[in-house]
This record gives C-alpha cells, sequence and structure tokens, in this order.
C-alpha cells in the first residue's frame, strides 16, 4: 500500500459518517501492513457497532500479538462496554491466542472483567488443558457471578471433562450455582449423566433448571421415568418439553413398550390442544407427544387443532400403522397444508405410494403435489387424464409429466392410452392442458408428435407457442430454419424458447446450420427473458471465441451476464471459465455466483486459485457458490488446496447456510485436513444433517484421521464421530469384494 | 418420456427466497423448503433442473404465469370465514355507516382487502353488510388482492369446504350459501355480486391508484420483510380516502408503529388513519 493510499484510508477511518468508516474497515481488511492494523484496532472503539463489528471481521484474519494485546486493553475497558465487546469477540475467535488472553484475564481483580472474559470463553476447539484451566479458576473465584459465568463456559467446552466437576457443584447446595451447572451440563450434552440429573426432579427449586437440561440431553433413559410423571398428573410445559425430547431419541421398538404407562395421554393431551388461547410451544409439544405416544386418532386431533408452532409437522411422527388414519383426516378438511405435510414427510419414502387417495383432495396444490410424489405407474391412466383435462395451472404439467413417464411398468396398451391422450390434448383447444402437453411430449419421437407440435407453434396463444418451440427443439422434430423463424415472434417467451432451443443443439455438439453466435447479439436488448437466452445463445454458439466473448458479455445488462456466465456449464469449456474468473470479485453478487458456478468446469489449476478466494469473499451468497461449485466439481478436479479451504472455511463460517453448504462440500472433497473443523462443528448442541453426512464420508475415506479426532473429541461430537465410524464400516462392509 | 425426482437443493432454495423477497418482499421460510420442492417438482423437470427454473424465472416478470406458480407454490393461504369478529364488528358497525354518511346518498363505499388469500375475508365483509341492511341498497365496492394467482382463481369461484366454514354458525351457514358439488358451500350470487379479486403483489400496488375508504390487510405484513414492510404501509395510507380507515392484524400493529398512520381507538377493534 503506497503512503498516498494509506492516508487514504485513515481519513476514511475518521470520517463524520460512519458509513464512511464501516467502508474503510471492509478496505483495511485486505490492507497489509501495521499501520492498517492500528487503523483497524482504532475501530474497535467506534461509535457505531456495526463499524465495529466490521473492525473485528476485518481484524478476524490478521489476529497478531498487537492485536491481541489491543484486545487486552478492551476487555479491560470499564467506561466503554462496546468497545469491551468487540475485543471479547475477537478474542473469542482467535483460536488458542484469544484463549491464552482471555484466561489471562480470569486473574484480573475486577470482578466484570472476570464475568466478561468467562462469557467469551472457551473459544474455538478448546482441549483438556482449557477445561482445566477454567475449572481451577471456577474453584477459587470469590464471586458468586463470576463463578457462575465460568461453570457455563465450562459447559460450553462440550468435553466431557468438565462433566465432573459440574456434577459436584450440583452437590454443593448452593442454588444459584446449582442452576448454572445444570445449564452447563445441558451444554455438554452427554446423555449418559441424565441419570444423575432425573432424582433432582423431586426438588420444587430445581425442577424446572433439571427438565431444561433433560430437554437438552435427549437421553433415551429419561423417557420412562418422564412419562410416569407425566401418568401421574404433571403436564407442564417444561416436563412435556422433556419427555417428547427423550422419546424423540427412542427407537422404536422401545417406543412402544412406554405407551401403556400413561393411558390417560389421549385425554390429558387433548385437553391441551384443545385450548386455542393454550401456549404455543406446549401445545405443539403436545401434539408432538400424542404422535409419538401414537395415542388412538391422534392424526385426527393434529389436524383438527393444528397449526401448531411447526405448523402440522407432529404429523411426522406417527407411526407407520397410522399412516391411513391421517389420510383419512386430511381429507377431511379444505386447508392444503396438513396434507402438504403429509406428503412432505413420506415423498421419496417406501409408502410414498399410500399417498394416492389424496388425489381426490379439492385442493389442485395437494393434487399437483400427488402426482409429483407418486410414482407414476400407480396414478390410473383415467385419473390422470381428467386432471389435465380440468385445465387447472397448477395441476397441468404434473399431470401431463405423469401421463409421459416411462417409468410406469405399464404394458404396451396402456403406454399407447397414455401417448395418445397427450396428443389429443397436444392438439386440442388451447389452455394450461395443451402447453403441459406440449411439454410433456418433449422427448417423445413420432409423426404425431411432430404434427401436434406443428400445429402449436402457430396457436394464437403465447404459452402453447412457448412450449411447442421447447418441445420441438429438442430432438429434430424442428429445423432449425423454424427456429430460427421463431426468433421474430411477437412473444418474448416465444423468441427466448427459440433462442434456448438453439443453444441447447450448439451444445449437444449439434451446431445449428446457418447460425451463428452474432445471431444472438440483437437479443441482448430485448424484454430480460429473451435478453438472458441471447446472452447464453451467444456463449453456446461462440466456439473457438467463447473465452473473448464471456469478456464481452461480462460488460452487458445483468440478466445478459449472469445467463451467459451460467451457459459455461453447460458448453463444459474450461478455457471460458477461465475468461469468467475477472467476475468472481464482482460488486452484483448474482454474478458474482455465476461467476464461482462456472468454475465447475474449470482446469484443476484455476479452481485451485479462485475457489478459495471466493469462500472467503464478504458476501454469504459468494461463499456458498464456491462450497456447492467445490462440491459439483468432477473427482479428478478437486485436490487438496480445496479440501484446506473447505477446512479453513468450515471453521470461519458464522452463516449457517454456507456453513451447509461447505459441510456438503466437505462431504465430496474433504481429506485430514478437514476432520478436525468437521470436529468443532460436530461438537455444536444442533448440527445440520449434512455435518453428520460429511461425518460419515469422511469416515469411509479417512477412518484413521476420523478415528483419532473421535477420541479427543468433545462428547456431542464423540457421539457423532462414533456413529459416523460405525456407519462407514457398516458402509464398507455391504461393499462388494474384489474376488 | 421419462420422469425425474428433483431435489431443490438448500443454495437454490436461498435463490429462490432471495428472488421471493426482492420481487414481493415475502420472506419464504426455510421450513418450505420441501414443500416448494413438491410444489414446483413438474415445473423444474420440465426446465432441467430447480436451478435452471429459478435461471428462468428470474427473467419473468412477476405477473407472468410462470412466476405465478412460484407465488402459487410459496404462499400459505390458510383462512377462515369470521376469523376476526372484532375486526368485523368495527367494520360493519362502526366504520362502515360512518364512511356510508360521508359519501353522501350517492357515495359509493370502497373497500380493499389487501392480502385476501382465497377471499374469506372480502366475502365476510359483504355478508356482514348485507346482515347489516346496507346491502345491496347502498353501493358498495369490494375489492380483494393477493400474490397467488391460484389463490386468486379460488376466491373468484366463491366456493368452500367446512374448513373455511369453521367458525361460521349453521344459521349463516344456511342464510348465506347454497350447497354445491363435493359438500363444499358456494356463496350467495348477491353477496358476490359486489367483490371483485385480483392478483397483484401489494409492493406493485401504485400509489397514486383508485382511493379506499377502508382497507383490510390483516395478518400480511409478518410474512414480509422490513424494508417491504415500510413500504407497505405508505402504500396503503397513500390509498385512504380522506378520514378513511387501515385495519390490521395485532401482529402488525409495530409496522404501523413507524409509519404516518395515527391509531385510532373504535369500540371494537383500533384502526389507522391517515
Amino acid at each position: 500500500m503506497t503512503n498516498e493510499e494509506q492516508t487514504h484510508l485513515a481519513e476514511r477511518a475518521a470520517d463524520p459518517d460512519a458509513a464512511e468508516r464501516w467502508r474503510a474497515a471492509l478496505a483495511l481488511a485486505r490492507a497489509p501492513g501495521e499501520e492498517a492494523e492500528d487503523l483497524l484496532v482504532a475501530l474497535l472503539k467506534d461509535e457505531d457497532y456495526r463499524v465495529r463489528e466490521r473492525a473485528v471481521a476485518s481484524l478476524g484474519r490478521r489476529f497478531s500479538p498487537r492485536v491481541a494485546s489491543a484486545c487486552a486493553v478492551a476487555l479491560a475497558d470499564d467506561a466503554d462496554a462496546g468497545h469491551r465487546a468487540a475485543g471479547l469477540t475477537l478474542l473469542a475467535k482467535a483460536g488458542a491466542a484469544g484463549r491464552a488472553v482471555l484466561l489471562g484475564a480470569l486473574q484480573h481483580p475486577s470482578a466484570d472483567v472476570r464475568i466478561s472474559a468467562a462469557t467469551a470463553l472457551p473459544g474455538l476447539a478448546p482441549d483438556s488443558g482449557t477445561v482445566a484451566a477454567i475449572e481451577a479458576a471456577a474453584r477459587r473465584e470469590g464471586d458468586p457471578n463470576a463463578r457462575a459465568a465460568l461453570l457455563l463456559a465450562l459447559g460450553r467446552t462440550g468435553r466431557r471433562e468438565a462433566i465432573a466437576p459440574l456434577l459436584a457443584v450440583l452437590e454443593e447446595g448452593n442454588l444459584w450455582l446449582q442452576v448454572h451447572a445444570l445449564e452447563a451440563l445441558g451444554s455438554v450434552g452427554d446423555p449418559e449423566i441424565a441419570p444423575r440429573i432425573l432424582p433432582l426432579l423431586g426438588n420444587d427449586s430445581l425442577r424446572q433448571g433439571a427438565l431444561h437440561t433433560l430437554a437438552r440431553l435427549r437421553s433415551p433413559v429419561a423417557a420412562e421415568p418422564l412419562v410416569r410423571r407425566a401418568a401421574g398428573g404433571e403436564t407442564d410445559g417444561f416436563l412435556l418439553a422433556a419427555a417428547r425430547a427423550a422419546l424423540e431419541a427412542l427407537p422404536a421398538s422401545t417406543l412402544a413398550s412406554l405407551r401403556p404407562l400413561w393411558p390417560g395421554a389421549r385425554q390429558a393431551l387433548l385437553s391441551i390442544l384443545e385450548d386455542p388461547e393454550g401456549d404455543g410451544p406446549v401445545r405443539t409439544d403436545a401434539a408432538h407427544l400424542m404422535a409419538l405416544l401414537d395415542v388412538p386418532r391422534a392424526a385426527l386431533a393434529i389436524v383438527t387443532h393444528g397449526p401448531f408452532r411447526d405448523g402440522y409437522a407432529a404429523l411426522r411422527f406417527l407411526t407407520r400403522t397410522r399412516c391411513e388414519e391421517a389420510l383419512l383426516a386430511v381429507l377431511q378438511v379444505a386447508d392444503p397444508e396438513p396434507a402438504l405435510e403429509l406428503l412432505d414427510a413420506l415423498r421419496g419414502g417406501p409408502d410414498a405410494p399410500t399417498l394416492l387417495p389424496l388425489l381426490v383432495h379439492p385442493s389442485p396444490t395437494v393434487k399437483a403435489a400427488v402426482l409429483s410424489c407418486v410414482p407414476a405407474g400407480l396414478v390410473r391412466v383415467s385419473d390422470l387424464i381428467d386432471v389435465l383435462a380440468e385445465d387447472d395451472p397448477e395441476t397441468a404439467l404434473a399431470a401431463a409429466l405423469a401421463l409421459a413417464s416411462d417409468e410406469t411398468g405399464a404394458p404396451l396398451d396402456q403406454l399407447r392410452t397414455r401417448r395418445r391422450a397427450l396428443l389429443d390434448r397436444a392438439g386440442g383447444p388451447d389452455g394450461p392442458g395443451r402447453s403441459a402437453a406440449l411439454t410433456a411430449l418433449g422427448t417423445a419421437d413420432g409423426a404425431d408428435v411432430e404434427a401436434a407440435i406443428r400445429g402449436a407453434i402457430v396457436s394464437p396463444d403465447p404459452a402453447v407457442r412457448e412450449a411447442a418451440i421447447a418441445a420441438g427443439a429438442q430432438g429434430r422434430r424442428l429445423g432449425d430454419h423454424e427456429l430460427v423463424a421463431r426468433l421474430s415472434d411477437e412473444s418474448a417467451a416465444v423468441r427466448s424458447a427459440a433462442l434456448r432451443g438453439l443453444a441447447l443443439r450448439a451444445n449437444r455438439g449439434d451446431m445449428p446450420a446457418g447460425v451463428t453466435w452474432r445471431d444472438g447479439l440483437v437479443f441482448l436488448v430485448d424484454e430480460p427473458s429473451a435478453a438472458a437466452a441471447g446472452g447464453a445463445a451467444v456463449i453456446a454458439l461462440g466456439g473457438s471465441e467463447r473465452p473473448r466473448l464471456v469478456e464481452e458479455m461480462l460488460a452487458q445488462e445483468p440478466a445478459v451476464r449472469v445467463a451467459a456466465l451460467e451457459e459455461i456449464e453447460r458448453t463444459g469449456d474450461a478455457e471460458a471459465a477461465r475468461s469468467a474468473m475477472a467476475a468472481i470479485g464482482h460488486e452484483d453478487v448474482e454474478t458474482a455466483c455465476a461467476a464461482v458456478r462456472a468454475m465447475v468446469v474449470a482446469d484443476a489449476a484455476t479452481a485451485d486459485e479462485v475457489l478459495p478466494q471466493a469462500l472467503a469473499d464478504e458476501r454469504a451468497e459468494v461463499r456458498s457458490a464456491a462450497a456447492e461449485t467445490i462440491a459439483r466439481r468432477p473427482a479428478s478436479g478437486g485436490g487438496t488446496t480445496l479440501a484446506a479451504a473447505i477446512g479453513e472455511a468450515l471453521v470461519a463460517e458464522g452463516d449457517r447456510h454456507v456453513l451447509r453448504s461447505l459441510l456438503l462440500a466437505a462431504a465430496e472433497v474433504g481429506d485430514e485436513a478437514t476432520v478436525e473443523p468437521l470436529t468443532l462443528v460436530l461438537s455444536q448442541e444442533t448440527v445440520p444433517a449434512e455435518a453428520e453426512a460429511a461425518a460419515v464420508a469422511l469416515a469411509s475415506r479417512r477412518p484413521e484421521a476420523c478415528r483419532v479426532a473421535w477420541t479427543h473429541a468433545p462428547a456431542r461430537a464423540e457421539r457423532r464421530w462414533a456413529r459416523a465410524l460405525g456407519a462407514a464400516s457398516r458402509q464398507r462392509g455391504r461393499a462388494p469384494r474384489m474376488p | 418420456m421419462t420422469t425425474r425426482s428433483l431435489e431443490l437443493a438448500e443454495t437454490v432454495f436461498r435463490l429462490y427466497q432471495d428472488l421471493l423477497r426482492r420481487r414481493t418482499g415475502f420472506v419464504l421460510a426455510d421450513v418450505q423448503r420441501s414443500r416448494l420442492e413438491s410444489r414446483l417438482g413438474a415445473e423444474a423437470r420440465s426446465a432441467g433442473s430447480f436451478y435452471q427454473l429459478y435461471g428462468r424465472l428470474r427473467n419473468e416478470p412477476t405477473g407472468s404465469p410462470l412466476f405465478g406458480r412460484l407465488l402459487d407454490a410459496a404462499v400459505n393461504g390458510e383462512t377462515y370465514f369470521f376469523r376476526d369478529p372484532a375486526s368485523l364488528r368495527a367494520f360493519s358497525e362502526e366504520i362502515a355507516p360512518e364512511r356510508l354518511l360521508a359519501g353522501g346518498q350517492d357515495g359509493i363505499l370502497d373497500v380493499w382487502s389487501a392480502g385476501c388469500a382465497t377471499g374469506e375475508e372480502a366475502y365476510a365483509l359483504s355478508i356482514v353488510l348485507h346482515e347489516r341492511g346496507l346491502l345491496p341498497g347502498r353501493r358498495v365496492r369490494i375489492l380483494g388482492t393477493d400474490l397467488s394467482p391460484a389463490h386468486i382463481r379460488r376466491a373468484r369461484a366463491g366456493v368452500y369446504g367446512p374448513q373455511a366454514l369453521r367458525a361460521t354458525s349453521p344459521e349463516k351457514r344456511r342464510e348465506h350459501f347454497e350447497a354445491a358439488e363435493g359438500g363444499l358451500f358456494r356463496l350467495k350470487a348477491p353477496l358476490a355480486a359486489p367483490v371483485l379479486f385480483e392478483s397483484r403483489s401489494l409492493l406493485d400496488e401504485p400509489a397514486s391508484g383508485p382511493p379506499f375508504d377502508v382497507i383490510l390487510c390483516r395478518n400480511v405484513l409478518i410474512y414480509l420483510d422490513e424494508e417491504a414492510r415500510t413500504r407497505v404501509v405508505e402504500i396503503l395510507a397513500s390509498r385512504l380516502k380522506p378520514g378513511g380507515y387501515i385495519l390490521l392484524g395485532a401482529s402488525d400493529a409495530l409496522a404501523a408503529a413507524s409509519s404516518p398512520l395515527t391509531l385510532v381507538r373504535l369500540t371494537n377493534d383500533v384502526a389507522y388513519r391517515r
């Protein structure tokens, strides 16, 4: 950075406008040198919290000893709570170096400072040494609030070593500390300690805290005693929440054995559901318990008295034997929501065919969803024809695609009937049904199909013409010249369909005759949908000039730019992807994301250079796109560089959506370097399903590294690694062996 | 001819969330992902994938049929007749008589049910005006608007199931509805006559459009992001006739707190005026 740039940034960092100071803090993240660091440290004291947050984020990537000492100063700043909070946040994110400062602050004479330090502890990836240090500080701490804060910090370590000292506090008899120890034990999350918590339910002062902890532990051991208590009349919200969590953790076979313990469950739970003014979370827990305990007519009660906090999600926990009851219940209401919940629960599973009766539901939304969920061969052809004849925009396409399915295993004469029905509708009056039938015939062959398409391209309905052009562009049912002729159609949707058709043919290696990329240029100033299709067509038809054309397209309107970048993947052109590198930092987030996604076809060197940068982008959308692209790259295209970048990103990521994308990428490309960062994720109280899937994938590929992680991991991560290693081992056992 | 089941990836779902928020202000909850997957499954298969479908939707105008399918899939229209009796009483006993008086003998009572879902609220307004003897003698126009074209199609049909009538007494059912096919109920024609429905986003409403005596916008603002909420309240305020009223849901009150609207305490409910 030149002196001039340095001075300019310093001026911006002192600007009276907070927005300008925020931008300076952002720019300083990328500025090297101690001067930039000093400016950022000064911004930790900014009066505007957004500027302080930005300074923390910018300093997070350059935690030097100087920054550490600045944080120590912030920590002791009694006069400025914002300054102190900024220092704490930075220290908590800074791993071992930040933790050392925080542990040191536990000796500070001010109880406020000690409490603040305890609140930020233990920081990232605490080890058994951290537990020992916090425990020692807790033992010698005289201030009850500071000691309580240290107990909570012990819990946040998530490590089994913290359990013994926390259980010891429960024996002390100090209610204030007992309540905090219970909370901390819930944070550790080891279900095996449930038997030590259950006796506290007899203590009125600790009962609520103990139930809350049991709800977090999700221990199957707690299920029976909690159900017995509920049967004895304890049906308050705390008990119901703990019972629900414990029952959800039970295997189905054990669950069945507990049901007789609470014969009055239906009446007790129904009285909670019947109170519409009742507490929302309690009613929700009661609905779930009804399903879990397989209460008679639970489905009808849930449907009648819902929706609850989570809609009708309780329907998902009904036993399989209540499937028919649930179907009858959701058919009794015109509201589509309960039926859609049931559809979502059973979709893709072995019970999906049982959803067929929902086709008589009055809601077209439900009908369309049934047709998308149930294997096409199970739906009667006459029903599909009836639905298609209704000409409802919601159901027409789903019915037509089901008629077109060749996965029905149906006899030949029935396949002919299906095809005939589609052809009849494709040649019939205009409307959503005709467009849908044409779309469904897109991949079918034959002179009759061609005749239907040709008849439809002159329809006065633009939606029908669009569907006909899209269907005709597949295969060779319409000649290139016919597609070109439709480029002058009055409807932008039809022009778009023709352009997409030409691009499709080019990408298949079937370069349209008499058409070049230049023919796409005139559409770049058309309506957005046609302009975007024009941009994509230019790239698809670009041939050897494609890399240069990508650069040209970057200067166009957003719709064109993004569509052109997206087309790169369909061309599979690595050189064109390299040309898109320049757009990774584009200020328009959609453009940046599209450029990142183009890297799916880039060569390994380009991907290794670009994707780690994108994973560190300020914008969550770009980071997410980078992770997703890494996951989608061909197996030979990703190496250790990308695996290491995913590992670093897993540690730093604060956005849960991006975290999920990163976990998907970790499952695909993760190696030894990903194991430790994944352990950090697995040690959280709740983790996305993608984390456990990534653990199984890594345990399959790198079992040794995962076993090491398992033996050293915090309690929750230890259990999850054990499950993953077991699942991976079973998968290997099922894998076919070489002869 | 073949079918495939498609998955709506988390990252692609976020693109749909962003697209909806930008165009309509509507915040699509994370739990709606699997719902969107089943509701838009056919369209995604037709486009090639959910991402390719998104690519097409991105360049479609909000009023296009394809974008309408996204709106249909995203918006939950669960509602029922006489859901909020206090509000209806305030409308029929306090606001409507006052506004009709203000309009004079030849005046028209213009009412807008903004975010009307499948039309129950708009028709309920017609019913309560009829019960008060204000229909058919006086000129009343009730407009219902909603994001979802499918909701509007159902609203125009005026046919409802028992769930939509769960808070409607058997006497009212007999008086205002007639039997329809499949155990359903159709609103009687004179009650449906003053009600018109249109499918459009509140954000697309022109600030200088025709003004209304009463605007009902209940339990809509909670589904919008903060910026959209502010804009919608401004739009609603700009579309009030002088002295007109806005009725919001209890959960929407916060949005009105930072607006140019003034809270008015009525006997049966609270309302807002410019």
